[in-house]
């Protein structure tokens, strides 16, 4: 077996990969909001839309939550 | 340099593992470091301990891969919840908590865990993805046919394809809810064991029975076409909206509801395990022989929890069409992070592979790293797995410490040869020992670095270990680890090939075993009673054993041990059982091991060069059970927090500066309505401003009662909170999600693939080719 078979890139090839996953690991992080935004772009599933925002709310709910606002959420809505 | 840190997390079995520059460093489990048995939490121990291992800190990393991806698996989740509603809503609110507030927010994990100084993007690897990559690319094989089959992961159950050279390439997918390891764990929950943890011991269960009803299964729970893919009947299974697998139309078929974990098993389950035992085998053939069909190759690579089914493992490879066979020992969610990030550095990065010959692994102070030739007794070419001996050793210094402050009483042995032939003698004794040596294995299974050994040969050692020392069932088999050019001495191992992981089963060599008349073999578990063979302990009812082959050069310190034993007795081969007892995983540090040792009827401990025997210790009290574990949830619906207020122990000062700024706001709102108010007397109003500006004042004034109040106001109000947070998932489960769902299902949409056609020639389905890169960056 050869060190390196014909299917494999060369080393120009591997470079301009490596430099390519680099920049592109170097952009902003997308938050939650845009990855599910893109999600429902991509895959045409709009009407998933009013779970999504139901359960955006729920989360809320469940951020305030874990954040010590919690025990003000529910007795005063 | 390039550094990639692989994560796998939050389901079961949570895991990670660093590859520099293509090596694998390091790869550990969580559970092994938070001793939670199959710890789901996301593995800072795991990552902190692989990063130690590379000598790097965080800042260090090129690229962070996550085994999956999280929002394709939460569209599955919420599609399947729609395809069931208004059914579903106790799984609903017993899984939507920990996804609302964990699942979704994988980037803030990782990030806090990371302590934010890794600023890149991570990725994002689909689940089948990372499994086949955990197959693959740590093979011996340039090119192989590639299968995968578990549970699920995003919508996959199964998928296959080709690896070739520094490429994997998956065709073909089973989409959930049609799954092989679902059907299985599906009867492993009606056999009385706990899903993802008990299917090896429904393996293990099914040779005392007869498979009375494998026509039954495939007649009416499953549709299997000729190349393996299939649909379940899923009105026999609870999966998809319950909190168990099975439903009371499987019950009525099989003959009675799921039998109670601690109620005796009937010859009814013997039978049923042994029934599913063969259909899962069959299944596995057809779809190798699919895969060989589609590929036309040689080789074999499988990954995936179904792929820990040694069993059939052996029969694919018995019967099969496969010349060869590598199984990721990882196979199972743990091994998806080695996989996640393999498949960085050949996929993404365009690395490529050197098959055949592997680069030497870091390690700290063992020995038990560099394979640069072939095993010598052994059919197939070096893998790049290390003998999958990838996780933290202890130096000598460490581990007299550690007996030290333990008070142990201990003997420094003066070579490694001396540790061979006492420990060798010893087990010639019948003694137990328990064995702790270099680098913890990655996987499930003890290979020889954290086992405990004991001497095959005795007929009554079976019963010893699994009653007395493991705390397990009775008919558990135990597993020989044998010198490698021993092995078809004493197994008939199939194709001639090695099993180093412990992932294939074999007869026992003709000449080993005894006869057994026909009318002389009891029937179900009293097969148990009868001496097979001249290795009884690890000879199964079947006259099988789930073999491990032991070579030099991965496994140094072992084979020596088996080549003393063999000098000593004459027999190269030992019971090799995983150190830990029931329900606990295995040890990782000197301390665990001691603890174990004092806890159990072993007779003796080796841990690198120090010998303890049991009745010398000071304490050596007598053999208990082993401690419960508050194990988080692990049935089909993990994540029992089924609400979203938690009560901290501990409180942060993030959430002590957000409680008292909501405190104050508060107060001076219920002050201002309160005045605003008073001239209408409302006495209410004026006592709640007072109650809580007082609170106020004194949380303000008095920092060193801030926990407190804290933690009291939270349980005051958690009754409201909980009732707060079940109406909220009600109303978006029966007023959003459930009329969506009947919509869909009005216009004909049916994401569970319910209708099974028996006229269509497969099952399986096309998967898109591989994404580009960026879609890596993509939760989806």
């Amino acid at each position: 077996m050869s060190d390196r078979p014909d299917n494999e890139p060369q080393p120009r090839e591997q470079q301009q990969q490596t430099d390519d996953l680099g920049s592109l690991v170097e952009t902003p992080q997308l938050g939650i909001v845009a990855e599910f935004w893109g999600f429902l772009k991509d895959n045409k599933k709009w009407w998933l839309l009013p779970i999504l925002l139901a359960l955006l709310l729920l989360g809320l709910l469940a951020v305030l939550s874990s954040s010590g606002l919690g025990p003000f959420i529910y007795p005063f809505v | 340099m390039t550094a990639v840190l692989g994560i796998s997390a939050f389901y079961h079995d949570s895991a990670a593992a660093i590859v520099v520059d293509g090596t694998i460093v390091a790869a550990a489990q969580e559970e092994r470091f938070s001793r939670v048995k199959n710890d789901s939490r996301f593995p800072s121990a795991a990552i902190a301990y692989c990063l130690r291992e590379a000598g790097l800190d965080t800042g260090s990393l090129d690229y962070v891969s996550f085994y999956e991806k999280p929002l394709l698996k939460f569209d599955r989740i919420l599609e399947n919840y729609c395809a069931f509603a208004p059914r579903g809503f106790r799984s609903f609110r017993r899984g939507m908590p920990s996804w609302l507030k964990q699942k979704l927010h994988v980037n803030r994990e990782i990030g806090d865990a990371l302590g934010g100084e890794f600023r890149k993007r991570f990725l994002f690897a689909e689940h089948h993805e990372s499994h086949a990559a955990s197959a693959f690319f740590p093979s011996p094989f340039e090119e192989a046919a590639v299968l995968t089959v578990d549970g699920v992961g995003e919508w996959a159950t199964a998928t296959c394809g080709v690896g070739r050279g520094n490429r994997v390439e998956l065709t073909h997918e089973l989409r959930f809810p049609h799954s092989l390891g679902l059907l299985y764990s599906a009867f492993t929950h009606y056999c009385g064991f706990e899903v993802d943890s008990g299917e090896y011991k429904l393996m293990g269960l099914a040779p005392y029975g007869e498979p009375t009803y494998a026509d039954l299964i495939l007649e009416r729970l499953v549709d299997v076409k000729p190349d393996g893919s299939l649909r379940l009947d899923l009105s026999y299974f609870n999966y998809c909206y319950g909190l168990t697998m099975t439903s009371p139309r499987f019950h009525r078929l099989f003959g009675g509801p799921p039998r109670p974990s601690d109620s005796p098993i009937e010859d009814r389950h013997l039978d049923i395990a042994a029934s599913i035992q063969k259909v899962t085998e069959q299944i596995l053939l057809r779809m190798a022989q699919h895969v060989h069909d589609q590929t036309g190759l040689r080789q074999l690579c499988l990954a995936g929890g179904v792929a820990l089914n040694c069993v059939a493992n052996s029969q694919i490879l018995r019967d099969g069409p496969f010349e060869q066979l590598w199984i990721q020992p990882a196979a199972g969610d743990s091994g998806g992070a080695l996989g996640a990030a393999l498949l960085v550095w050949h996929q993404l990065l365009g690395q490529p592979r050197t098959c055949g010959a592997a680069g030497g692994a870091s390690s700290s102070d063992t020995d038990s790293s560099t394979e640069t030739a072939p095993s010598s007794g052994g059919t197939q070419p070096m893998d790049a797995q290390f003998g999958s001996l990838l996780g933290p050793s202890f130096s000598v210094a460490e581990v007299r410490a550690c007996l030290k402050e333990n008070g142990a009483v201990f003997y420094e042995l003066p070579d490694e040869r001396a540790v061979s032939e006492r420990t060798a003698r010893l087990l010639a004794d019948e003694k137990v020992v328990g064995w702790m040596q270099g680098r913890m294995e990655f996987g499930p299974r003890a290979l020889g670095s954290r086992s405990i050994l004991a001497d095959a040969r005795s007929t009554d050692m079976q019963r010893v270990l699994n009653l007395k020392i493991k705390f397990r069932e009775s008919f558990r088999p135990f597993a020989p680890a044998v010198l490698d050019e021993w092995t078809d001495d004493y197994f008939e191992m199939p194709r001639g090939q090695r099993s180093p992981y412990m992932l294939l089963v074999a007869d026992v060599a003709r000449a080993r075993r005894k006869e057994i008349p026909d009318d002389s073999e009891p029937h179900g578990l009293d097969k148990l009673h009868v001496s097979r063979s001249e290795i009884p302990a690890v000879t199964h009812v079947d006259d099988s054993a789930r073999v491990q082959s032991v070579d030099d050069v991965r496994h140094p310190k072992f084979a020596a041990l088996l080549r003393a034993f063999n000098e000593a007795t004459g027999c190269p081969l030992v019971i090799n059982t995983s150190f830990n007892v029931r329900d606990e995983p295995i040890v990782c540090t000197p301390q665990d091991a001691y603890a174990c040792f004092m806890a159990t009827g072993m007779d003796a401990l080796v841990i690198e060069s120090f010998l303890l025997l049991k009745d010398e210790q000071p304490d050596a009290a007598r053999p208990s059970a082993p401690r419960e574990h508050e194990a988080p949830a692990s049935g089909w619906s993990s994540g029992g927090d089924t609400s979203f207020v938690e009560i901290p122990d501990d409180p942060t000062p993030r959430q002590l500066r957000i409680f008292g700024g909501g405190l104050v706001v508060i107060a001076v709102g219920l002050l201002i309505v309160a005045l605003a108010l008073a001239t209408r007397s409302l006495v209410l109003w004026r006592t709640m401003a007072a109650v809580m500006s007082g609170l106020a004042v004194v949380y303000v004034g008095f920092p060193s009662l801030r926990r407190s109040i804290l933690r009291t106001w939270m349980q005051v109000t958690y009754p409201l909170s909980w009732f707060g947070s079940q109406l909220s998932m009600a109303l978006s489960y029966y007023l959003v999600l459930s009329p969506i769902g009947f919509c869909m299902r009005l216009f004909g949409r049916d994401p569970m693939l319910r209708h099974g056609d028996r006229e269509a020639p497969t099952y399986w389905c096309d998967r898109q080719p591989p994404p580009e890169r960026d879609r890596y960056l993509r939760q989806f």
